[in-house]
């Protein structure tokens, strides 16, 4: 896979400021994906913080870690053969996930994603994130299902076409 | 300009909270409006606004940290805090499913019961339901106090 933030956009069907990966870092179609998302104080989460805080509160979400590694997941998924198809890529189900550790900005979090099983219309991975050598989270399992953009969006006009216009574009 | 903010989060994950206590439980109703102009919101979807599901694990702990007090039990078990102390984290995620899409405009309402867990975490079993009854989410997770892990 070709690791440039266009490719990476032409795939997600997120955007800014809900992209949560930055780059991929490396690439086993069907099999495994590394991505990496760097931790930066000008984003969203940080904002209206309390002055004179320590620096421990400056923890970047755990929700947002996990949106990652989902995000992450996707694209393993998504670069795989027989993918999602016309559908959008949605979590379906998490399960055993375990929060270690932490990241603050400065961080780059670096996810390792593996796939255990594709079947039709859906995925299962599991994985880990780090940053530097530590586990800050281990994800059990993801399954990924793809659900029509119609029912997603609940039909509303126009939108089932442009919430599922990057899922063509791979 | 000073903020308010104790810890980093993705958006406010409750518009309106009420609690009680029962026995050694934390009964917890959190209310939330999704609406497009909320932080990260543009960009989830564009075109259609979709709540992510992991905005409601950032719910779960932001209304728990909130309303502990009501519990003094599950304060203690938690270990210690300061006074006001309101910051929590996850620990793990036992289990969440996504059953239906959250969409721009859908009231969400939160149900939480909060128990006691392994020691130095708090149990917190989450049932999500749209306005109209209709349940989109649930999930169990483990919280612990921020900074500890």
């Amino acid at each position: 896979m070709n690791s440039g933030y266009a490719r990476l956009l032409a795939l997600l069907p997120v955007r800014h400021p809900m992209v949560l990966v930055d780059r991929v870092t490396g690439f086993d179609p069907g099999r495994t994906i590394g991505t990496a998302k760097a931790v930066t104080g000008s984003e969203p989460c940080y904002q209206d913080m309390a002055d004179d805080l320590p620096a421990e509160r400056y923890a970047y979400p755990r929700s947002m870690i996990l949106e990652s590694f989902g995000q992450s997941a996707a694209l393993l998924w998504l670069g795989s053969p027989g993918a999602a198809g016309d559908g959008l890529p949605m979590v379906g189900r998490l399960r055993n996930c375990v929060f270690t550790g932490s990241a603050f900005p400065g961080d780059v979090i670096r996810h390792q994603v593996r796939v255990e099983q594709l079947v039709d219309g859906g995925a299962f991975m599991s994985g880990e994130s780090r940053v530097g050598d530590q586990v800050i989270l281990t994800v059990g399992s993801l399954i990924a299902v793809a659900r029509p953009a119609a029912v997603v969006t609940g039909g509303a006009p126009g939108a089932a076409a442009e919430a599922s216009s990057a899922s063509r574009h791979r | 300009m000073s903020g308010r903010r104790g810890y980093a989060r993705p958006l406010d994950g409750a518009d309106r909270i009420t609690a009680r206590a029962e026995a050694d439980e934390l009964l917890i109703e959190a209310d939330k409006v999704v609406r497009s102009t909320d932080p990260y919101l543009a960009g989830h979807f564009p075109g259609v606004t979709l709540y992510p599901a992991v905005f409601l694990l950032d719910g779960i702990r932001q209304a728990v940290g909130a309303e502990l007090h009501r519990v003094p039990s599950l304060a203690a078990h938690l270990g210690p805090g300061g006074p006001g102390e309101d910051w929590l984290e996850l620990g793990t995620l036992d289990s969440a499913r996504v059953l239906r899409p959250m969409l721009e405009g859908d009231g969400l309402r939160l149900l939480i019961r909060v128990t006691p867990g392994r020691p130095g975490a708090l149990r917190a079993a989450l049932d999500c339901r749209r306005a109209d009854g209709v349940q989109v989410a649930k999930a169990t997770v483990e919280l612990v106090r921020g900074g500890t892990s």
